[in-house]
Order: structure tokens, then sequence, then C-alpha cells
């Protein structure tokens, strides 16, 4: 008897409807087979609920065979996906032999190290390392004793350190991959493999890592951190790499959504095969895409299983907010012609919903700048006007705000061009380096705040600085202003509740600056990557007092130890805040007995020195009082037979007139 | 404290020395000038004309004899009061420093390698009717000494009562020899690159090396036992120790050659102050447009002269607050 029009399908739902079922069934096959179904038995229970599987004859054996490869796997509900068998092979699987379960031996836990002990310092003092040559110090930033070493380790790193956002690992390159310090002694935790790796990315989260080498191809890895285990491979530019230790500004090559849940990135035109009839169109196919993966699957499949398409796609930016909201991903999109605008619109992920888009006419450039909170994004507009026949470029600020019902906008006119713009971290205030696109002298400093009508208000404008760069304080209210391209950079420390300048520096040669994580201390450096002169660091208080400076030889790198966000809940942090007057007393008076030891301590070791070194001068004195006599001898004089010179003041008057003076 | 700006060459300085009542400041340049001024005005008195580069000088304690080194393969003796040139000493290399002994008797100079000779320090002495009378000797001196090695000599300097002669090398040692038999006595190897100048303090007890691995260290003169380290942020050309104060002073920067090749080079090369004790840094003394070659204090210690690349010679005179500043262990702490 021939069999083969018949199949077996199991895992159906287990229902007492089993007409209904019956005619669910014969539906899908159908409508994506086109087979029909001439019997279906479904075996029943004694109280007529299904045992979750059918048997189903077809009119020929082709339909049959074309159920299996249709519906083979298909999602019928979220429990139920179908396994369907033929019945020809029935009899395999009645005679299966079961072998014998084998127990996999379990490995044994390996307990990892404790990773965060560091903030557990009873000081609470904050950690920063400094590569030199290839030795790498780390240091507690202590500010009463100067910068304490707590490890050390040389030959550490064959290129560079950073460390993992949260602080968790510090990481350091070889020609095999990456290798991954911390714990109590700072020691290796484990590596992850990639051969002449160059650039690094982290999730925001700390939950995975992405290497790039500078191959052709399969050249981006994606490890999860926790496991260790390589989760993807892609091919982004290899030029990318090989540009310049920062990627060229192509780096990092994905963006991740707050949460780790997503990651994304633009359109390779590499990934076009140029001997393909299609190529041209394949590579505006590829323009046009915003690729978004899916990383809590481990297989990082695409989201919705294929690219975005947005037509004239230029930029992205994922939301960083730190709320429980669900991800979402403001975009550009430009249009060439002249009727149609180019316009910004925010996406909601997963339900891939367009919440808010906003048009833009006659835009030359549009960019993107969220606030770290993701309150507010700001939309930097750069369009050509003519004034005096002369064509200048003027910037528009539109700024999203986010934690609004119905998202409103508000417009920020600015009648040059913004050169820098900088949101004020926790805060509802920016920054912008703004002037004449002709003058490269003639810099203006802006602080404006968004009051709660939404209105952008100018707090103060600081005119004709020579200026290029801004750096928040990470807790907001202060922020340095420098001008990196003076030999000497002049760095300005700004007080933004007060909207003044509070203090002044100069720190030659500087390449590089960073805040600590608590908005406290200010390091600015000369990284041995840029200059070969007078490595080194120093470290300001934020009210720009020079606290400590530090020249280290052929020092490349000074990063501050990140500390993850806090565990303390809103109230919990309000609490704290009511009680600081009182806390305020207490660390003072701490502060000023160590400060007292401390300089006891000092002067005991100046004393120390100085009568060591007073011993030698006076066996010296003594050495030289036995000379002397044969010192005369060969001199010919005595020291004490010395004409001493004495230049004398006289004054002398010469003449003496006397005049009237009228009044 | 407003500074004597000492300019008439027009090429850089290679040292400066002031005479033992520190009235007279003699510097030698590059141009083949040497001149001669008065400290307490900043007047120029008069000048000893050369045929090359003139790399080191010496007055004698009377002020009455000047010797000179000399590019051109010659060290010179001179009569400081007429300008008249009394003696040459021909050598088959450059003379890099030269430097008389105590009572003047005798003179130490410094030669170069050539592919011929080895680098050494040569001795010669003076005899008496050279400083009785200002005729020209033109009979051909003959080194009494000479002490040969093969690393390249940058500095040597007599050692106390004429009885050794100390010397920085090239490869960072510092090597003391016998001044009478030649026999080296012993080395001592801190630095890790060239040392460019030594100096001694006034009793010769101390003495302090400059040196392009960025740091000047100050050692006993005997023994050349390591006391104390100075860290600059640049190669250090020279020091000097204070005759007055427990101070140091030290200076250098990027040479001429080096400059391009350091991304947007300072405008600024200061003379740095150290604590000779406590070795930290006490202040800077801005001024020269270049790298500055050669530093000296004056006698009493009260000023001291900076010599640069930039062909300057400044001359500083301390405020009262410096020189009445507690040196000691419970002075100020910067």
């Amino acid at each position: 008897m021939d069999l083969s029009n018949v199949i077996a399908v199991d895992n159906l739902p287990i229902t007492n409807k089993v007409e209904k079922l019956e005619v669910v069934l014969k539906q899908l096959f159908k409508l994506k087979a086109e087979a029909n179904c001439i019997v279906l038995q479904m075996p029943q229970e004694d109280d007529g609920k299904t045992k979750g599987f059918a048997f189903c004859e077809f009119e020929t054996a082709k339909m049959a065979d074309k159920v299996i490869k249709e519906l083979q796997g298909h999602v019928l509900s979220k429990s139920n996906k179908l396994y369907i068998v033929p019945f020809t092979e029935f009899d395999k699987y009645t005679n299966a032999k079961e072998t014998e379960f084998k127990e996999t031996p379990l490995v044994p836990l390996k307990e990892r190290e404790f990773l965060r002990g560091w903030l557990q310092d009873e000081q609470a003092r904050d950690q920063f390392l400094v590569r030199h040559y290839d030795t790498v110090g780390f240091f507690w930033n202590d500010v009463l004793n100067k910068p304490q070493l707590a490890h050390r380790h040389e030959k550490m790193s064959d290129s560079r350190v950073i460390w993992s956002p949260y602080g968790s690992y510090a990481v350091t390159w070889h020609d095999k991959g990456l290798g991954f310090w911390g714990g109590d002694k700072m020691t290796t935790q484990f590596s992850l493999r990639h051969q002449n790796v160059r650039l690094v990315d982290f999730s925001p989260r700390e939950s995975f890592c992405i290497t790039m080498n500078e191959n052709v191809e399969d050249n981006v890895h994606v490890f999860d951190l926790l496991t260790q285990k390589k989760r993807a491979t892609f091919t982004a530019p290899h030029g990318i790499a090989k540009s310049s230790f920062d990627g060229g500004g192509k780096w990092p090559f994905f963006k991740w959504s707050h949460d780790d849940k997503y990651m994304a990135r633009l359109g390779n035109p590499n990934e076009a095969d140029p001997r393909a009839p299609n190529y041209q169109d394949q590579l505006r196919d590829l323009a046009n895409s915003l690729f978004i993966y899916d990383m809590t699957d481990p297989n990082v499949p695409l989201f919705n299983k294929k690219p975005l398409r947005i037509e004239g796609l230029r930029e992205f930016a994922w939301m960083p907010s730190t709320g429980n909201k669900s991800p979402v991903l403001a975009y550009v999109a430009a249009s060439d012609s002249d009727t149609t605008p180019s316009r910004v619109a925010l996406l909601e992920l997963p339900r891939n919903k367009e919440i808010r888009t906003q048009p833009f006419f006659k835009a030359i450039n549009v960019k993107l700048v969220w606030s770290d909170t993701g309150d507010y994004l700001a939309v930097l507009v750069d369009r050509e006007v003519t004034i005096k026949n002369q064509k200048t470029e003027h910037t528009t600020v539109e700024v999203f705000i986010m934690n609004q019902k119905g998202i409103p906008v508000e417009k920020i006119e600015f009648d040059d061009k913004i050169y820098e713009f900088k949101w004020e971290p926790k805060g509802k205030r920016f920054s912008a380096i703004h002037g004449d696109a002709h003058s490269a002298l003639k810099r203006h400093l802006s602080f404006y705040e968004l009051k709660n009508n939404n209105k952008g208000v100018c707090l103060k404008k600081f005119e004709n600085k020579t200026i290029d760069k801004t750096f928040w304080s990470p807790r907001g209210i202060n922020c340095v202003v420098a001008n990196m391209r003076s030999a000497s950079v002049p760095l300005e420390f700004y007080d933004v509740d007060d909207v003044e300048m509070v203090g002044l520096g100069e720190h030659f040669g500087m390449t590089n600056a960073q805040w600590d994580p608590t908005g406290r201390y200010f390091c600015s450096y000369v990284s041995a990557h840029f200059r070969s002169q007078e490595n080194g660091y120093i470290l300001w208080t934020f009210l720009g007092t020079k606290i400590d400076q530090t020249t280290f030889d052929k020092m490349y790198e000074f990063e501050w130890r990140p500390r993850p966000p806090t565990l303390l809940t809103g109230a919990d942090l309000k609490k704290i805040q009511g009680k600081l007057p009182q806390l305020r007393k207490e660390y003072e008076k701490e502060r000023s007995a160590a400060q007292q030891k401390v300089s006891q301590e000092v002067l005991k070791d100046r004393r120390r020195k100085w009568d060591e070194f007073q011993n030698i001068i006076k066996r010296l004195n003594d050495e030289y009082e036995q000379m002397k006599n044969k010192l005369v001898e060969l001199r010919g004089y005595r020291d004490e037979d010395l004409v001493s010179v004495k230049v004398e003041m006289v004054e002398e008057v010469v003449s003496r007139e006397e005049e009237l003076v009228e009044e | 404290m407003k500074p004597f700006l000492l300019h008439a060459h027009t090429k850089p300085i290679s040292w400066i020395k002031f005479n033992r009542e520190g009235d007279l400041i003699f510097v030698a340049s590059k141009d083949a000038l040497v001149t001669v001024w008065h400290t307490h005005n900043g007047e120029l008195l008069g000048s000893y004309q050369h045929s090359g580069a003139v790399t080191c000088l010496d007055v004698d304690d009377s002020t009455t004899r000047l010797i000179t080194a000399c590019a051109d393969q010659n060290a010179y003796l001179w009569d400081i009061q007429t300008g008249k040139l009394i003696c040459q000493y021909s050598q088959s290399t450059p003379v890099r420093s030269i430097q008389f002994a105590e009572g003047g008797n005798l003179f130490l100079c410094v030669t170069d390698a050539s592919y011929k000779n080895t680098p050494s320090i040569q001795i010669y002495s003076i005899p008496k009717e050279l400083y009785e009378s200002n005729k020209p000797c033109e009979k051909k001196q003959i080194a009494r000494l000479k002490i040969e090695q093969d690393v390249k000599i940058t500095h040597a300097v007599w050692g106390p009562l004429n009885e050794t002669i100390i010397c920085g090398c090239v490869d960072g040692s510092i090597r003391q020899y016998d001044s009478t038999s030649g026999q080296c006595l012993g080395k001592s190897e801190d630095h890790h690159k060239d040392i460019i100048k030594i100096a001694l303090s006034k009793d010769k007890m101390l003495l302090i090396s400059a040196s392009l691995d960025n740091t000047a260290k100050l050692y006993e003169t005997k023994t050349l036992e390591l006391l104390k380290t100075y860290k600059s942020n640049e190669p250090v050309n020279t020091a000097a120790i204070s005759p007055y104060k427990n101070h140091i002073v030290l200076a250098g920067g990027i040479a001429a050659q080096d400059v391009t090749l350091s991304l947007g080079k300072s405008t600024y090369f200061n003379s740095k102050f150290f604590h000779k004790v406590f070795e930290n840094k006490l202040g800077e003394v801005r001024g020269h447009f270049g790298p500055i070659h050669i530093l000296a204090f004056t006698p009493d210690g009260h000023g001291f002269a900076s010599g640069g690349e930039d062909g300057y010679v400044r001359l500083h005179y301390f405020d009262k607050d410096v020189l009445e500043m507690n040196d000691g262990p419970d002075g100020p702490m910067d």
C-alpha cells in the first residue's frame, strides 16, 4: 500500500474544539501548499480533548510533499510549532532504538572574581590608569597624598589600554586579541581571541564587546562578555581599522540601544557584488537601509528578518535613555529634491512604529544630538543664507522634548553657524560654540536653558573667544572650555548655575582631557599618541585649581575608571542629600585631620632628608678644611684675602630750580 | 628682577664664566667671538676675535689670563687686559672644553675623536714667563699628559686640589681619572643618555651633571656617590649649584635640529630652580627663545647668568625675598 500521500502532524494544540481545529488545518493546507486534505484523523482522549496530533491524507503524494516543505516548523501559535512526518518514514521512527542517555560531565564552576572591589574603597576614591611605554600604572586619586599607586604591570599591553563602560575590566591590546584585567589585584580575568585586533567597542551595559581588525572580510567580531563566546561575525569596510586608532570617525561601526537589546548600522557598500547585473540597485538598496540586529536571540538575526528600508537615510542615533522605556531610534532621511523635505523621524522598537516625524526644508546638513538622559533630542540644521551677496551658513536648533505628550518641538535660531553643541549631562542646558563661518578666530560661547514652558532661553553669551572644545562635567553644572589648536592650551572653568568663569588654567601641549566620574576633578594630559614631548598630566579641581602635575615620559593614555550606574533609588538619593549639611561637617573634620597628618608627615620626611644631607655636608666641609692649607699653597692666596667689590650709590645734587605750579 | 640683556653675539652662546670677584663676565659664542662685560651695569668691555666657533673658556683667579677652546682645532691663551694672543695650542680635532687648574699653572682641554685620534683629555702646563710677559710665545707646546678613552667626552673638570679629573661622556657615564698618572679611578653610570656638562660647587666637594635623559644629578665629587636627582621634562643641557642658597638651577630644551620634529614647540625656554635637598621644583625663570646652553651663578650667589641658542646672555639678580627665603626643612613647600 502506498502511503506516500499520508502525513502525521505533531505539536497541535490540545483542545476539545475538534471541528474548529480541523477547519483551520484544512484551510492552512489549502492556503500555504494548495493541498486538498481528503481525510483528517485526530485521535482524542476520553474527555474529548485532542491528543495533539493528526493524520492527514491528501489527494496526491506531491501535495503531501509540498505540505511538508511549506509547513514544517510553521508557527501555529506561540507554543505550537508544527512538526510533520511523512507516513512512509513511520517505520523508521517506531523501530528507532532508544540509545542510552549519557550525562555530559558538569564543567566545574569557575568562581568569577569580584570585579567591583574598587567601589568599596573607604574614602570612596576614584581610580585612574596611566600607560607609559608598555607599563600600566593604576592609581587612587588621593587628593591629600597625591595619587597613590595601587597596581603596576610592566609589558601589560602592546598598544592601548581602555576601561570597559562600567569599569569592571581594564582592556589591553595584544597580537592575538584582547586581554581583560580586573579584580582585587588587577589580574588577567580572560581574553578574547581576534588576531591583530585594532578597534574595540562595548555595548552600553557591558554585555557585548565588538572588535575589529584590518582583514578585508569577516573583520568585525561580536563577543558576549559573560560567556566570552563569539556571537557573530560581520564585514565592515576594512579602511576603518586602517585609518587611525579612532577609526577615522567611522567607529563604532554598530550603535547600541541603551538596553543592549539591539544594535544597528548603516549599509556597507562593500556588501554589494560588483559582478552582479543589478549592482547599482544593490548599492542603492544598501544606501537606503538600516540594519538592526536583535541581540536577545543567540543567532543575532536581523530585526523583522530584513533590513529596514528608509529612503535617503543619512544618520541615526539611539536614545540613550536610562528609564525602562522601549528603545527609540532617531534618524535623518535626506531628500535631494526641492519639493519633498528632508525629515527626522523617531522610531520605537520592537513595535517598529514611527512615533514622531518632523520635516526640514533646504537643509544642507542635519545632525542629531541626544541629551544623555534621553529627555531631549537636538536636531542641528545648517542652512545656507545670503547676506550682502555673501553666502554663509546659519544653524537652527530644533529640540524634541521627549518627556512630554506629543513630543513638542522647540525651535532656537542662531544667526551664525554652530561648531560644537553639547548637552549638559543630567540637565536641561546646553552649550554651543558658534560664530561666523568666514572667521576662524571669533567664536562665541553660549549657554541655553530649556525652561518649564519648553522655551529655550539664552543664559549668557561670551563673545569673541578663540575656543573649540567644551568638556561638561558628568554631573552637569560645571564645564571646561578649551582651545585645543593652541600650543599652550588655555582652560576656562565655568559654573553654569551662576553662568560665570570661575577659574583659568593653562596646559602646554595638552592633547586630551577627561573629567573624573564624580565631576569633582578634571584631568588634562599630553598623550604620546599626538606629541613626543612634555608627556604627562595635570589634575585640576572643578574650580580650576591645579592639584597635581606629573610628567611621564612616553605617556599614551590617561583613563579615569568609570563607575557603574548607582543602585540607589531616587528616594535614597534624596535622603542622603538631606543629610548633607551634617555629613559635610564630619567630612571636613576628617579631612582637616588627614591634612594635618599629611603635612606633618611631609615635614618629618623633609627634616629627615635635611638631617641626612647636612651630615654629608658636614663631612665634606671637614674634608675641605683639611684640604685648605694645600689649596692656599696651590692658589697662592686665601679666600679671606679676596677684595670684595662693593657698589655704592652716590646721589649728588647737580642743580636746584624752583618753579611755581599754577593751580 | 629685570635682567641685563647682553646682546653682542650673532650665533648661539656656548659658554659663560664669571671671574673670581664677579665683576666681569666672559661669554663665548659660536660666532667666533669672546666678549667680556661689566656685571654691575651690563656694559660691553672688550672682545677676543677667533677664527672658529668658540666652545668653551676659562679665566684664571687673578683675572690676567684667559684660555679658550675653539672648533678651529686650537686652544688659545690670551692676556685679558690687552686682548693679545699669547700662545696657541694646536690640536688635530676641535677642542670641546677647557679649564684652568687651581693656581692657574695647568689647564686641561678635551678633544674630539677623528678617524686617527681617540677622544682625549690633555693637560698642559703654563710656564711662569707666559704670565710675566705679554710677548707672544712661538714655541710649540707639548701636552704634559694625555688621557685617552674610547667614548666621546663632552666635558671635563679638575677635581679638588688638582688631584683628579672628572669627565662626562656621551654614554651617560661620569669617569674620574688621576691627574698625574692618567689612571681611571672610577665611574658612575646613573644616567642613561649623554651627559652634556658637569659643574662643581664652589668648594668642589659636590658635583652636578646635566644629561639628555631629562635629569640632573648631584654627586659627591670624590667618591662619585649619587646623592640627589632633579627631574625636568626636557633634555638638560646645563646645571649649576648655588654658592649661597640650597638651590640648584638647570636648563636646556629640545635641540634646535629636533624642534621641527615636535609639534608646535614652545616659544619659551626656562631656567628651572630646584631645592638642593628636597629635589622639588621651586620656580622657573623665563626668557630665552631657544634652548639654554650654559648657566652660571655669580660667585657670591646673588645672581645668575644664562646663555642660549638665541645668542643672548641674560644676567639676573635675585630679589630680596629670594635671597632671604627660608631654604631649610621648615621653609615653604613649593
